[in-house]
């Protein structure tokens, strides 16, 4: 995947011992936030159910109870689930994000450990402010608990990593009329995939952009000539 | 003279959906026992898509063999597979100790921020008692009165003592997570913490000294507090360490060094949350026992020397790496 288009898709890469490289979907602050708002509540949850499961045990016990639930909520909620589940806390799933060492292998103790605890920095001075900044800066969404534990969080399922081909827009697959370079081909195929987002005249006018191979032809036809096209790639021709 | 792409996925694709049908299970189940071949295997798709990115076959076909890459990776090469139970055996025998002989100047630096202020506000309180209300405020202060004035009759049961180990697991491993945590920032919160505990814990073991009530606080103070000093010290240096490490970087870059010291500093932090449950222990289930003063004495100065000896001998010439 050539450079600008890595920076444009969030990807970082990563390259494995035997040489070759893949990429990562870096995630960004909004399914951050919302992983982080389902953990809350899941958290707070647990300690109201809790707080009525203790009530029999009379106030002193209780509290003794309620008071190992709160330390489990505050410190070991985090690192257990990301170790258990492959980077994972209930809330990543929900948003398909999971938690990374910067190689691309699963996290373990160190970064787990190391990324929740600088949290208390990160969450400064209210709303995760600090965590937010240094993930504008670093350029790869790392809060500062993600930098010193050498972690990223990325998408699990990746929007784009499974191409899957039934959600390509049908089409007569059409002949290829020139030779395409891979990243013209994989930008073909990107513009077929996300044409049913775009609105109808918006992808007509980028479609239009291609008329010297689309066959002189404009508008409507000029996006179906490229969803045949990729329909063509993605067939492996 | 290459393939075509149509002759190459028809010679490999039975190869490709092999491998992913043993990626399906090796992700679904843990299984332990290696599978056969799998490095080789795996090593001959890395080779698969390093050609079709040379030959600019589709990315459909690259796209297949990247995610069979990126999913084999982490299998080959996530997990480690050393029995973490002798890691852990040989880290708490020596290993542990030798990390904190290693920091030996944030341990000093820690030490320092912590006894310093602790020494000099439990010296002022004993000798002026009213400094006391001006550090901790009133109420607090009458607490402290009611802890050790000896009065009053309350007998302390079994889940007055339940009760008190889950308040000291949760403030005292919360704090000295905290003081770790906090360090990030240059080392100023972990020195400020440290500071502020110094000051606190300081003021009121003078004020109950000045109060007359010695013969209560020491005997009692004395059992944990060799763990649980210890510990927090152990916090400060650690947050220390990773709050020195992008100011002087040494050879590395800023944020390079960030990592090292927070990957080094991963073993401390077990090690003190580890003592601080063990001075929670001690100080709910052994510290409130009505005992004789001189037997808590020579237990207490007996857990004191085992700790710091423990620091200055165990996992001698560990060292140095």
């Amino acid at each position: 995947m050539t450079r600008h288009l890595q920076r444009i898709d969030n990807r970082v890469s990563v390259e494995t011992p035997e040489g070759v490289e893949y990429d990562l979907e870096l995630a960004g602050i909004s399914p951050r936030a919302g992983a982080w708002v389902v953990d809350f509540m899941i958290k707070t949850g647990v300690l109201w159910v809790g707080l009525l499961f203790v009530i029999p045990f009379g106030e002193r016990l209780g509290m003794a109870i309620v008071l190992l639930v709160l330390f489990f909520t505050m410190w070991i909620y985090h690192p257990i689930f990301e170790i258990w589940k492959n980077g994972q806390t209930p809330g990543k799933m929900l948003f398909n994000v999971r938690v990374v060492n910067r190689d691309g292998t699963p996290v373990g103790w160190y970064g787990t450990i190391v990324r929740n605890l600088v949290r208390v920095v990160d969450l400064l001075p209210f709303g995760y402010v600090t965590g937010v900044m240094s993930m504008i800066i670093s350029g790869r969404f790392q809060r500062l608990g993600d930098l010193a534990g050498d972690t990223l969080v990325v998408y699990h399922r990746g929007a784009y990593a499974t191409r899957d081909l039934a959600r390509l827009p049908e089409a007569e697959p059409v002949q290829i009329p020139v030779v395409l370079q891979p990243h013209e081909q994989e930008a073909i195929v990107d513009f077929a995939e996300r044409a049913p987002m775009l609105g109808k005249a918006r992808s007509a006018e980028l479609a239009s952009i291609l008329t010297p191979i689309s066959d002189a032809s404009t508008g409507k036809s000029a996006t179906r000539y490229l969803f045949g096209l990729a329909q063509r790639i993605v067939r492996w021709g | 003279m290459g393939m075509s792409q149509e002759a190459f996925i028809k010679r490999y694709v039975g190869r490709w959906r092999d491998f992913e049908e043993i990626l399906d299970r090796l992700e679904t189940k843990n299984v332990d026992r290696p599978v056969d071949h799998f490095p080789e295997h795996y090593r001959q798709i890395c080779r698969h898509l390093a050609v079709a990115r040379s030959r600019g076959y589709s990315p459909a076909v690259r796209q297949r063999l990247e995610k069979m890459v990126e999913r084999g990776h982490t299998i080959l090469y996530g997990r480690s597979r050393a029995r973490p139970t002798r890691r852990l055996w040989a880290y708490a025998t020596g290993g542990f100790a030798a990390d904190v002989r290693r920091n030996w100047l944030f341990l000093l630096v820690a030490t320092i921020a912590f006894v310093l202020p602790f020494l000099v506000m439990m010296i002022w309180t004993a000798l002026v008692p009213e400094v006391a209300v001006e550090v901790m405020g009133q109420g607090q202060v009458a607490e402290f009165e009611s802890m050790y004035d000896g009065e009053g009759d309350y007998q302390r049961d079994a889940v007055d003592d339940a009760m008190m180990f889950a308040f000291y697991i949760y403030n005292n491993v919360g704090i000295a997570l905290r003081t770790f945590g906090s360090g990030i920032f240059f080392g100023i919160g972990s020195l400020f913490i440290m500071l502020f505990n110094g000051v606190f814990i300081g003021t009121a073991s003078g004020y109950v000294i000045a109060a007359g009530h010695g013969e209560q606080f020491w005997p009692f103070v004395i059992g944990h507090g060799s763990f649980e000093l210890t510990a927090i010290v152990l916090a400060g240096m650690a947050g220390l360490k990773i709050g020195a490490a992008p100011i002087w970087p040494g050879r590395r870059g800023r944020v390079d060094a960030l990592r090292q010291a927070a990957k080094d500093s991963v073993g401390i932090i077990i090690g003190f949350v580890v003592m601080l449950v063990i001075a929670a222990f001690i100080e709910a289930f052994w510290s409130p026992r009505d005992i004789e003063p001189m037997v808590r004495y020579i237990v207490g100065a007996g857990l004191w020397i085992m700790v710091l000896g423990y620091f200055a001998f165990a996992g001698r010439g560990r060292e140095s790496r």
